[in-house]
C-alpha cells in the first residue's frame, strides 16, 4: 500500500481535498502558455531621463486601452523628463508623466492619443481589486536585458504567491505597507513590471526594493494601489477588473495550481509551530547604505558647480555601487529573525546550525570594529583595505530570543548541534508559573525518503508584526545528500526560511531547511565582482540543502541528551574525495582529516586506493559505502598506490617522505618497540588502519 | 492528536480509496517518472554536465566545459564509466559532441532531441545538471523545474536561445533542457548573474535543440577540430533599428558574393530564413548566428510585391585583402592617406586612388585623436574586413579654391 501510495499522491488527494475544503480558484486556471501570450501583449519596457541626465530603466503594465501605464518610481522617477516606452513587436512610443507617487513608490505614464493604435486593440491588463491568496500561482514578466528591444516581447516566468506581509521604508523604495511576495523570477529589469495572479489580472507592481530578509521579489498590491493611489482611486481611468475570459485552461497549469495550494494548506496548517529566533551576535550585521539617487545628490557638496558630464559620472558611479552593494548585501545576515519549529510541549525547537553559526567580522585594526561604508566614497576605496588594514575574527552568537506565536519572547540555549545534518536543537526558557504545553510538532509523525521530483515546500516565518507564515515551492532535485543526511531542494532557500520545516503536498514533514549559502556570511568587507566570480552559494540559487526528517528522528533523542554530532556518526576512516577525479574507475584522496586514522597510517593527498579488505575499489561511493558496512574498532586493509619518482623510504609500513613524516612516526610508536623499515621500489602497498567512532 | 500526524492519516486513507481514480498522465507521478527515465543518460564530465543524444555514444556538452582537452573519462547517469573522445566543437556557439568509447556490443541509454520550435512561452521544462558539482560523489544529478521564459533570444554569443527559470548555476553547463516527454530541446549553457556573483537568478539560456540539429552532422566528422560559424557574405541590409518593421530590406549586393550567385538583388525584402518570419534586423542576425561553415538555406523575398524563394549557400568568414596600403602618420598629422592601391584589387575596382585621404569608413567619420587609434584602423584593415563585406568609403581628393573634393565610393572586399 505505502510503495503504490509513494507514487501517487499529489494529483486525486489534491483534487479531493479541494473538493472537500471547496475549490480555491472555482474555474480552471488558464493555461502557463495562454496567459503567456495574454501578459506579454501588455507589459512594456521604460526607459527615463531626468533634467540632469539621471537615467532610468525598467517595465510597465498597460492598464488601460488609451494608454495608461503603472510602473514604479525607481523606473519613472518623479522628476522625469524623458520617458520612452518600449511596447512588444519593436515599436517604442513617448509618454508624459501623469501622475506619480513617492510615498507608494508607484508612477503612471500616458503615451499620445496619436500613437494609439485603432480603437480597443491596445492590450491591457484587468486589475484585480482583492490579495492574491499565498500558495496560488503568480507570473512575472518582465523587460530584463533589454529583451524588447532585441526580442520584442518581455520575458515570462512563473512561480506563487509566498507570502504577504507588510514592509517598510528601504533603500530607494519608500513604500510602506503590504506587499505581495513571489518566487517567480524578478531581476534588474524588472522593475515596475507586472505581477499577475492565476487568472491573468494585475495584482501587483513588481518592486525591486525588497525584504532582505528573504531577497525574492515582492509587488505593491494593486488592491492597495487602488484604495491609496490618487491616480486610480478616483476612478476617472477606463480600467477593467475581470478577468480575461477565453483562455484555454490545460492539465499541467491545474495541476501546478492544485499542487501549491495543497502545499500551502500543509505550510499554513504549521502556523502554531513556527517560532521566530532573535539572534544577536558580537559584531551586529550590518545594512549596507543603499538610498536613493535624491539622496546621494543632496549630499553631495557642491553639486550645482559640477558640469553636466561630471554629474551623469556621478550618477553613473552610484548606480554602480548601489549594484555592489545590494549584492554584498545579498552575503550578510539580515537584521530580522529567522525561523524555528517546535518539536516538543516543554520548548525544544528545531532550526538551522546556519541560524545560530558564527559568521566571519572582518574588523578595521585600527579602530577594532567593522568599518562603516560611506556611500559618497567611490567605489574603488570601499573594496580596497582601510588604513591600517583588516583583521578577520570569528563573530559568535552571544544572546538567542525565541519570539513565540502569540508574541512573547523568550531566551533560549542551544541543546545540541548535529552538523552533517545541518540543525540545531534549541531549549526555550519559559518563565516561572509559564506551565502550559506549548503547541508543538510531533517528529514521529515525519516520513523518510523524499521522492525524486516530489513537490515540496520550504515553510518560513516572515519578520515582524503578525509574523505571517511564508512558503517557498519547488521539487526534490536529489533525494540523498551528505551521504542521505540530507536531501535537495529546488524550492528557494534564503535567510528567511532557514530552519523552517520541509513539507509534500499531503503533509508529510520531510525536513528542515538548511543554509543558504556558503561559504559563510560575512560582516565588514566589500567583495569585489572578481570575488564574487568564486563564491560558491548565494541565497535563493535554486540549490537547497534540507536535513532528512528521517535522520532527524533517529537522531532526536540523543541530542535532547545534549549531545552534538561533529561527523557522521559510525565508523571513520578521514579520507576526502579527490571530486576532480571521481569519474573513472579509480578512486583518488583529495585530501585527509587532521588526527584521523587515515593520517595516522601516513595516507596522503593523490594516494590511489586500490583495494578494501581485498576487494577492488571503482568509485568513491563503493569506499564510503563499504567502510559504513564496517564498524568502529575494526581494522581494514586498504591497497594504496603511490606513484613515486624512486625508490622510497618505507618504515614501519609508512612512507617517510618528510621530517613531519618521521616525527609522525615517532610519535605513534611505544618505547622499546621495534621496527623494521625497507627501500621500496614498489609503489603499491597494504596499509592497515584501525577505524575510529567519529566524533 | 497533533494535527500533521491526523492530517497525513487522513490523506492517505483519500489516496487509498481513490487509486481508481489516478489517470495515467498525473503530472506530479510523471515527474518522477520523467526525471527517473531520464537520469541515466546523463553525463558527468569535467565541472560541468553533458547527454547521451544516441545509444552509440553520441554525446553533447557545452564547448566551455571541455575546454581545450580532447580526450576525458565520464560517468553517465546509470553509474557506468567510460572514456570520451572529442568529435568537433563549436567554440563560438559554445557545443561540443563527443563519443563514448563503448565495449563491443554495449549500448548506452540516450534521449531523444526534441523540437525546440513547438516550444512556446510557459511551457514546463527540466533542466538536468550538476550545479556546484554536487553530484559527483553520490552519482546523482540535480533536476529542477520551470517554464519557458522567452524565445528566439540573444544573449552574449547565443543566438535564437531559449531562455527559461529553472535554475541554473555553474555545473548546469552542458546539460541538458527537456520536455515533460523526456525530449532535449536545449542545452544550458549560461546564466544571467548581478555583478558578477555566480548564482541562479531566474534566468538561465539554453542553446536549443534545432541549432543542435543544424551541427550535429558537422560536429560529428570534424576529427576533434573546430566547425566555424557561417554568415550571408555579400549582403548588405538595413542597419537602422526598424520598429514595426515585418522584414528586412536589402540595400546592396556584392558581385561574385554568395549573395549575388542566390540571386539576392538590392530592394529586396527578406521575410523568412528557413521558414522562420525574419520581422526585423536583430532576428535575421540572430538567426544566422546558429548555423555552421557550408550550410544551405533557403531564404523567402518579395520583390515588387512577388514573393520567391532563394537558395544560398552561408560560407565561414574569409579574411580580405583590399589592395590598398596607407602613408604612416607624420607628426601630428594622423589622416589616413593611401599611399599604394594593387593592380586589379578591390581598393581600385572601388575607385580608391594613391594619394586619395580616407575620411569616412563605413559610414563613419574617421576622427583620430592619437597614434594608437590610428593603428587599430590600420589593423582592422587588415584583419577584420571579410570576403562579400560592402563597404561605403568617402575619400577627400583636395578640391580647387577651398572647396572639398570628397567622393564617396562604394568598396566590396574580395
Amino acid at each position: 500500500m505505502a510503495a503504490v501510495f509513494r507514487g501517487r499522491r499529489f494529483c486525486p488527494t489534491s483534487i479531493l481535498v479541494a473538493v472537500f475544503l471547496g475549490s480555491v480558484h472555482g474555474a480552471e486556471p488558464p493555461a502557463a502558455r495562454e496567459l503567456a501570450d495574454h501578459v506579454l501583449a501588455a507589459t512594456v519596457g521604460i526607459a527615463a531621463i531626468t533634467a540632469e541626465g539621471a537615467t532610468y530603466s525598467g517595465s510597465g503594465s498597460v492598464i488601460t486601452p488609451v494608454g495608461h501605464i503603472l510602473t514604479t518610481t525607481s523606473v519613472v522617477p518623479s522628476d522625469a523628463t524623458d520617458i520612452r516606452v518600449i511596447f512588444p513587436g519593436f515599436v517604442s512610443h513617448p509618454a508624459r508623466l501623469v501622475a506619480s507617487d513617492n510615498d507608494l513608490a508607484i508612477s503612471l505614464v500616458q503615451i499620445a492619443a496619436e500613437t494609439l493604435p485603432a480603437a480597443d486593440s491596445l492590450p491591457v491588463l484587468a486589475l484585480a481589486r482583492e490579495l492574491p491568496a499565498v500558495g496560488s500561482l503568480a507570473y512575472t514578466a518582465s523587460d530584463v536585458d533589454g529583451v524588447l528591444v532585441s526580442n520584442g516581447r518581455a520575458s515570462f516566468s512563473r512561480g506563487v504567491v509566498s507570502g504577504i506581509y507588510a514592509v517598510v521604508p528601504r533603500g530607494e523604495s519608500l513604500y510602506r505597507g503590504a506587499v505581495i511576495e513571489t518566487t517567480a523570477a524578478v531581476n534588474p529589469g524588472s522593475d515596475g513590471g507586472p505581477l499577475v495572479d492565476a487568472s491573468g489580472r494585475l495584482c501587483g507592481v513588481v518592486s525591486l526594493g525588497g525584504s532582505p530578509l528573504r531577497w525574492q521579489g515582492v509587488a505593491i498590491p494593486t488592491a492597495v494601489l487602488l484604495d491609496r493611489f490618487a491616480a486610480l482611486r478616483h476612478a476617472t481611468l477606463p480600467l477593467d477588473f475581470d478577468p480575461p475570459a477565453g483562455l484555454a485552461a490545460d492539465k499541467a497549469t491545474t495541476v501546478a495550481a492544485e499542487r501549491a495550494a495543497a502545499l500551502w494548506r500543509v505550510a499554513d496548517g504549521l502556523a502554531p509551530y513556527l517560532v521566530g529566533i532573535e539572534v544577536v551576535r558580537r559584531f551586529p550585521p550590518e545594512n549596507l547604505p543603499m538610498r536613493s539617487w535624491a539622496e546621494q545628490r543632496a549630499a553631495i557638496e557642491n553639486w550645482d558647480t559640477l558640469s553636466a558630464a561630471e554629474q551623469k559620472q556621478r550618477f553613473a558611479a552610484f548606480a554602480d555601487l548601489m549594484r555592489a552593494f545590494e549584492v554584498n548585501q545579498l552575503l550578510r545576515r539580515p537584521a530580522a529573525d529567522s525561523t524555528g519549529l517546535v518539536v516538543a510541549a516543554d520548548g525544544l525547537i528545531l532550526t538551522s546550525l546556519f541560524n545560530l553559526g558564527d559568521d566571519t567580522a572582518f574588523v578595521a585594526k585600527a579602530t577594532g570594529r567593522p568599518r562603516v561604508f560611506d556611500p559618497l566614497s567611490p567605489l574603488p576605496k570601499l573594496l580596497a583595505d582601510p588604513p591600517g588594514g583588516l583583521e578577520r575574527q570569528p563573530n559568535p552568537v552571544t544572546k538567542l530570543t525565541v519570539i513565540l506565536p502569540d508574541g512573547r519572547r523568550r531566551p533560549a540555549t542551544v541543546l545540541a548541534r548535529h552538523d552533517p545534518l545541518g540543525i540545531a536543537l534549541m531549549q526555550l526558557e519559559l518563565e516561572p508559573g509559564e506551565t502550559e504545553q506549548l503547541a508543538w510538532f510531533n517528529l514521529a509523525t515525519a516520513v523518510s525518503s523524499p521522492l525524486l521530483g516530489d513537490a515540496v515546500a520550504i515553510v518560513g516565518r516572515g519578520s515582524g508584526e503578525g509574523a505571517a507564515v511564508t512558503m517557498n515551492t519547488g521539487i526534490v532535485s536529489a533525494p540523498a545528500r551528505m551521504r542521505g543526511y540530507q536531501f535537495q531542494t529546488d524550492a528557494l532557500l534564503n535567510y528567511g526560511n532557514s530552519g523552517g520545516p520541509v513539507v509534500d503536498a499531503v503533509g508529510n514533514f520531510l525536513g528542515i531547511a538548511g543554509a543558504p549559502i556558503e561559504p559563510d556570511t560575512v560582516v565588514g568587507r566589500l567583495f569585489s565582482r572578481a570575488e564574487l566570480m568564486r563564491w560558491t552559494r548565494a541565497p535563493n540559487s535554486g540549490v537547497g540543502m534540507v536535513a532528512r526528517a528521517d535522520r532527524i528522528r533517529a537522531a532526536f533523542e540523543t541530542m535532547k541528551g545534549g549531545r552534538s554530532f561533529d561527523r557522521i556518526p559510525g565508523p571513520y576512516l578521514g579520507v576526502q574525495a579527490d571530486t576532480a577525479r571521481a569519474f573513472g574507475e579509480d578512486v583518488f584522496v583529495g585530501g585527509v582529516a587532521g588526527g584521523s586514522p587515515a593520517e595516522r597510517a601516513g595516507l596522503k593527498k593523490g594516494d590511489r586506493l586500490l583495494e578494501f579488505n581485498g576487494v577492488e575499489l571503482a568509485t568513491w561511493r563503493g569506499l564510503t559505502e563499504r567502510i559504513a558496512a564496517s564498524r568502529a574498532g575494526d581494522t581494514i586493509t586498504l591497497l594504496v598506490q603511490r606513484r613515486s619518482r624512486g625508490p622510497r623510504l618505507v618504515i614501519a609500513g609508512r612512507d617517510i617522505e618528510s621530517v613531519a613524516d618521521l616525527e609522525r612516526l615517532k610519535k605513534s610508536l611505544q618505547p622499546g618497540e621495534s621496527f623494521t623499515g625497507t627501500l621500496s621500489t614498489d609503489d603499491t602497498r597494504e596499509v592497515e588502519i584501525l577505524l575510529e567512532e567519529s566524533r | 492528536m497533533n494535527r500533521g500526524r491526523r492530517r497525513s492519516i487522513v490523506t492517505r486513507l483519500i489516496a487509498g480509496l481513490t487509486l481508481a481514480w489516478v489517470a495515467a498522465g498525473s503530472l506530479a507521478a510523471d515527474l518522477t517518472e520523467l526525471c527517473v527515465q531520464v537520469r541515466p543518460a546523463f553525463v558527468f564530465i569535467a565541472g560541468g554536465s553533458g547527454v547521451i543524444v544516441r545509444p552509440d555514444g553520441l554525446m553533447l556538452t557545452n564547448d566551455h566545459v571541455i575546454g581545450p582537452k580532447r580526450s576525458f573519462t565520464v560517468r553517465i547517469g546509470d553509474g557506468r564509466s567510460f572514456r570520451a573522445r572529442l568529435l568537433g566543437r563549436d567554440p563560438h556557439g559554445d557545443l561540443a559532441a563527443l563519443e563514448l568509447e563503448l565495449p563491443e556490443g554495449e549500448t548506452v541509454p540516450w534521449l531523444p532531441l526534441g523540437d525546440s520550435e513547438a516550444l512556446r512561452v510557459g511551457d514546463e521544462v527540466v533542466a538536468v545538471g550538476n550545479p556546484f558539482a554536487l553530484g559527483v560523489l553520490d552519482q546523482s544529478p540535480t533536476f529542477t523545474v520551470g517554464i519557458v521564459s522567452a524565445l528566439h533570444h540573444t544573449q552574449g554569443t547565443y543566438t535564437e536561445c531559449i531562455v527559461t527559470d529553472a535554475e541554473l548555476n555553474p555545473g548546469n553547463s552542458g546539460g541538458p533542457l527537456v520536455t515533460m516527454a523526456g525530449e532535449v530541446v536545449g542545452i544550458n549553457g549560461q546564466i544571467s548573474t548581478r555583478f558578477g556573483l555566480r548564482s541562479n537568478t531566474g534566468l538561465g539560456f539554453a542553446i536549443s535543440s534545432r541549432q543542435v540539429r543544424l551541427w550535429l552532422p558537422r560536429l560529428e566528422v570534424a576529427g576533434g577540430d573546430e566547425v566555424r560559424h557561417a554568415r550571408l557574405a555579400g549582403l548588405e541590409w538595413e542597419p537602422a533599428d526598424r520598429t514595426a518593421a515585418e522584414s528586412v530590406l536589402v540595400k546592396d549586393v556584392a558581385d561574385g558574393s554568395p549573395a549575388a550567385a542566390a540571386g539576392f538583388r538590392p530592394g529586396d525584402q527578406i521575410v523568412s530564413l528557413d521558414g522562420a518570419a525574419v520581422v526585423n534586423r536583430q532576428r535575421l542576425e540572430g538567426l544566422l548566428g546558429i548555423y555552421p561553415d557550408g550550410q544551405r538555406v533557403s531564404v523567402a523575398v518579395v520583390r515588387d510585391r512577388i514573393e520567391m524563394s532563394l537558395e544560398v549557400m552561408l560560407t565561414a568568414p574569409q579574411r580580405a585583402k583590399l589592395g590598398l596600403s596607407l602613408e604612416r602618420a607624420r607628426g601630428s598629422d594622423l589622416s589616413a592617406r593611401v599611399e599604394t592601391v594593387d593592380a586589379g584589387s578591390a581598393a581600385e575596382s572601388a575607385g580608391i586612388r594613391p594619394g586619395d585621404t580616407i575620411v569616412a569608413w563605413g559610414g563613419r567619420r574617421l576622427e583620430f585623436s592619437s597614434r594608437d587609434e590610428r593603428r587599430a584602423f590600420d589593423r582592422s584593415l587588415r584583419t577584420s574586413i571579410n570576403v562579400g563585406d560592402i563597404l561605403l568609403v568617402t575619400v577627400d581628393r583636395g578640391g580647387e579654391g577651398g572647396v572639398p573634393g570628397e567622393a564617396e565610393l562604394r568598396l566590396v572586399a574580395k
